[in-house]
């Protein structure tokens, strides 16, 4: 067992002894942070910013704690309570190409059990190079990043670059985060299309929950050998390319759980192409997808002949709010008995068109439905949102009239769309979270 | 299974134990949570959990942990410890004398007030 636990205090000029910044007044450095904080520490950095220095690879994140925590004893980096410590990516130098690329500021690296809550991270340096990011989580289990500010910039260079990273990693949260402003320069030297917030491959069990991302090329990004993967309850605006993009490359992926999420403005919803290996049971369902564009608003398939299995798309509401005959989804590569296995209960509302392997249009759910087999109980209605076209999450429930209450039931929900009840909290929306009563019945022995 | 730590160095129990050991620095006092170590200068405490708003009446959806808050006068609350989302708790290595303690619960909305206050007096 752990012989203390702690509370620490740091900040960008603290210098103090390990054992001395157990007072406000008295901080040390992030660095004496990260060499002594261990099980059960809280460690508050104070506001200000904190330059990490260089990076000796682009993958590697610079801090991250030397210790572990344990079940129920994380280690804790927090933020001082009401202020904002900044910290910036770290800058390699004499690496070329490009000068001045940069590699992750902090993350978790053979870590367990820690927390980061609260931080600034900025992209600040550089375009970054392939594989960089600012947060990286790498060989680790139970790193959790919470309620921080993700901020990227154009992106030029190589791909994968992103804000986080996650590789090779288990049990990881990433909850009630703002991501945004990692968007690919239009002159960029490739089709970058892991320029993307989150950018993962070989792990398992991540939870993404209640973060907002906007302003970013790609979101959600994960690929080879992954599996119980959950994205929900977030809040995706203005992409530039995918809001949720799975590519299973060279291992299979398995159990991809994407649901209650409000996706507006994003030219695709759900892009899961290109698979050397299968993808078994994707489940899309209870999404909101709002477009007043003319893009894609979903793709699943493959170019393969080893299309997903199991997969399942139900209980979405797909509305098009724009102008012209926009595709409404797209299975491709997609004989018969490679169709996803369910998909039924979609709202497909504005106008477009299913498409199926890029050759054969449908201009009617009816024609879709016969094609295909699928959407028996889809409809083409107005769901009647509260606020359409409005930007905040809530504008996107659903009136007490509206036809979309209905859906697939049993384990599922009885409606489409996000918002399955009207106090479900879709994206960073604190606001909407109060604090708790305290807790009652204390005794002390 | 994924290539995470102790996979990916194939420490197994040696990885296990010296996670337990390397993970425990900092040295000091001894608060521990409840079932760990527990001695005759030790305060246990024990909660009943938040489960609603600070309005009283609604549900919560969300509790990240709780904060115990402990002092030598009443009411005053020199020490604070995170404890995670447990709802007991042991301080150990007590100096003697009385001690007053509360316990607050937290989650990304703010902290709770304090609990009622207990005490418990170290011989």
């Amino acid at each position: 067992m752990c012989a203390s636990a702690a509370d620490y205090y740091v900040s960008p000029t603290g210098s103090a002894a390990w054992a001395s910044c157990t007072a406000v007044a008295t901080p040390c450095s992030w660095r004496a942070a990260m060499a002594n904080a261990a099980a059960g520490d809280v460690v508050y950095f104070r506001g200000g910013v904190y330059e990490p220095g260089e990076a000796n690879r682009f993958d590697d994140p610079v801090m991250y704690p030397a210790n572990d925590g344990q079940p129920g004893q994380p280690i804790t980096l927090k933020a001082y309570p009401g202020e904002t410590p900044v910290i910036r990516d770290a800058v390699r130098t004499g690496v070329v190409p490009p000068a001045n690329n940069t590699g992750p500021a902090a993350g978790c690296y053979l870590n367990s059990y820690v927390t980061w809550d609260g931080f600034t991270f900025e992209r600040s340096h550089d375009n970054g190079y392939q594989a960089s990011a600012i947060f990286r989580i790498e060989m680790s289990d139970h790193c959790v990043l919470t309620s921080s500010d993700l901020i990227g910039r154009s992106h030029f260079d190589y791909a994968n670059g992103a804000l986080i990273h996650i590789v090779q990693s288990s049990y990881v949260t990433i909850s009630r985060n703002r991501l945004h402003g990692m968007s690919r320069d239009p002159n960029a030297i490739e089709e970058t299309v892991n320029t993307t917030a989150i950018w993962s491959f070989d792990f398992d069990h991540v939870d993404i929950f209640n973060n907002d991302f906007y302003d970013n090329y790609g979101n959600v990004n994960t690929k080879i050998g992954t599996s119980q993967l959950y994205v929900h309850h977030n809040h995706f605006w203005n992409c530039g390319d995918s809001a949720f993009r799975a590519t299973p490359q060279l291992a299979g992926t398995t159990d991809l759980f994407v649901y209650q999420n409000l996706i507006r403005n994003c030219p695709r919803a759900l892009d899961s192409p290109d698979p050397a290996a299968l993808l078994y049971n994707l489940r899309f369902y209870n999404n909101t997808i709002y477009n007043s564009g003319t893009g894609m608003l979903a793709e699943v398939g493959s170019i393969s002949y080893q299309f997903h299995r199991n997969s399942e798309i139900f209980n979405n509401i797909i509305y098009n709010a724009g102008a012209g005959d926009p595709l409404l989804i797209r299975y491709y590569n997609s004989t018969p008995g490679q169709l996803p296995s369910y998909a039924d209960y979609n709202d497909y509302y504005g106008g477009g068109h299913w498409n199926l392997n890029y050759t054969t249009d449908f201009g009617s759910l009816a024609a879709w439905r016969s094609a295909t087999g699928l959407d028996a109980n889809s409809i083409t209605a107005d769901p009647l949102f509260v606020n359409a076209s409005g930007s905040n999450p809530t504008d996107y429930r659903l009136q007490s009239n509206s036809p979309a209450r209905v859906g697939r039931g049993g384990a599922y929900a009885s409606a489409m769309g996000a918002f399955i009840e009207d106090t479900d909290v879709i994206g960073r929306n604190t606001a909407a979270i109060s604090r708790p009563a305290p807790p009652t019945s204390l005794t002390v022995e | 299974m994924k290539r995470h730590k102790s996979a990916y160095l194939g420490w197994g129990v040696l990885g296990l134990l010296f996670a337990l050991l390397a993970g425990c620095g900092g040295g000091g006092g001894g608060n521990t949570p409840a079932g760990g170590r527990s001695t005759g200068n030790s305060a246990t405490l024990r909660w009943a959990a938040s489960t609603t708003q600070a309005d009283g009446s609604t549900p919560l959806t969300e509790l990240n942990g709780y904060r115990v808050h402990y002092g030598s006068a009443s009411q005053q609350y020199t020490h604070t410890i995170d404890v995670g989302n447990v709802t007991t708790y042991v301080v150990s290595d007590l100096s003697p004398g009385t001690y007053y303690f509360a316990v607050t619960a937290y989650n990304s909305g703010g902290e709770s007030d304090f609990s009622v206050e207990g005490s418990k007096t170290i011989q």
